[in-house]
């Protein structure tokens, strides 16, 4: 064995821990549902469709346990199934019909009001709710791609290498998506503030 | 020294990636600095927001756990609840082509009346009739049986007059 070498032990007990972790199906949601609702929230834009796909992302994961190999943290691999969905979803006729007659659409204006009142005075306040809904609203505008590194990089604060191994793409390929976003909404805040 | 810092260096910066060059140019420049935390507070309010948002969100809706409002089916289930469906189609299916090939007693009801006095007209058209040929046959018999047929009847007067003329004589 050599000194670098890591401990096969070791790899084998965490990845019994990760498996056992996911036999405990009301832990499993109550660490990571937020995490998965927020993003796939702001993938579809509607609310009840996003929890809906999040319930399918909790019950894919419980009835596939048994194929999680443990070679990426639980996280990691419920934010890929709830990506495959999210990008099903968004393929369907259904939802292309739907989109924009979202009756449930995330709101601007209601996400703005769960600012942390970090900002001490009014005018700050305003700025910030104005900032808010400025993203919120150019986040619609992005690229589904765009949006779902954008979305996992600054929301999620996902690294870029699992933002790449959730995704399928590149190191590359996510911060170029990643740039685009930005100078978008870079655009929209120069724009407007 | 570059005025400013390309897009790519700041978002390079945002995403926590960039270089030593682009640090020490942020020390001197207030205008890019100034444009650094303008993106910077913009992107963390709408992450504070968002996940203020989203747990809000789910809170007020689910108290419930996601897996426990959807009970897991068996693949046994699944193909009970198919093959039970299947069925019940297929004998509402039985049931509608019966219905539409055989009539209706209710809606049959409406229809006899007319078609029963269609044919007690018929039938009181029908004896008259047969009364009409029997006339006629017997007309036809009667002619048959005379010697003489009716268009023969001026010449057979004409000959037993010249007949009677000749024997006067």
């Amino acid at each position: 064995m050599t000194p670098t070498a890591i401990p096969v032990e070791l790899i084998a007990l965490s990845g019994e821990h990760r498996i056992s972790e996911l036999e405990d199906i009301d832990a499993l949601i109550r660490l990571h549902r937020s995490k998965v609702f927020r993003f796939v929230a702001f993938s579809v834009s509607d609310r009840d469709a996003a929890e809906s796909i999040t319930q399918d992302c909790f019950l894919k994961a419980h009835l596939t346990r048994d194929q999680f190999r443990g070679d990426c943290s639980i996280s990691t691999w419920l934010m890929r199934i709830a990506f495959n969905l999210v990008r099903d979803h968004t393929k369907s006729q259904k939802f292309r019909f739907w989109k924009n007659a979202a009756a449930t659409a995330v709101d601007a204006q209601d996400l703005s009001q769960y600012l942390s009142s970090g900002a001490s005075s009014a005018e700050e306040q305003l700025i910030a709710k104005e900032r808010v809904e400025m993203v919120h609203r150019t986040l619609q505008e992005l690229t589904d791609k765009q949006r779902t590194a954008f979305v996992m990089r600054f929301v999620e604060e996902m690294d870029l290498p699992e933002i790449a191994a959730v995704t399928g793409m590149s190191l590359t390929t996510v911060k170029t998506h990643l740039y685009r976003a930005v100078r978008t909404i870079r655009a929209r805040l120069g724009a407007t503030l | 020294m570059s005025a400013h810092l390309t897009h790519e260096e700041l978002t390079d910066n945002l995403l926590g990636v960039s270089s030593l060059t682009v640090n020490a140019h942020l020390l001197s420049c207030p205008a890019c600095v100034s444009e650094l935390e303008k993106m910077k507070s913009s992107i963390s309010a709408f992450r504070g927001a968002a996940h203020g948002w989203s747990e809000n969100a789910l809170a007020a809706d689910h108290k419930v756990p996601v897996i426990h409002r959807f009970p897991k089916r068996s693949w046994s289930a699944n193909w009970l609840l198919a093959a039970s469906s299947m069925v019940l189609v297929a004998i509402a299916l039985t049931l509608y082509l019966r219905d539409y090939e055989t009539p209706n007693p209710t809606s049959a009801v409406q229809p006899a009346a007319p078609v029963t006095k269609i044919d007690a007209a018929g039938s009181q058209n029908a004896g008259a009739q047969i009364e009409r040929d029997n006339e006629l046959l017997s007309q036809v018999d009667s002619e048959l049986a005379e010697a003489v047929p009716a268009p023969m009847q001026p010449l057979r007067l004409m000959d037993s007059t010249a007949s009677s003329v000749s024997t006067t004589k």
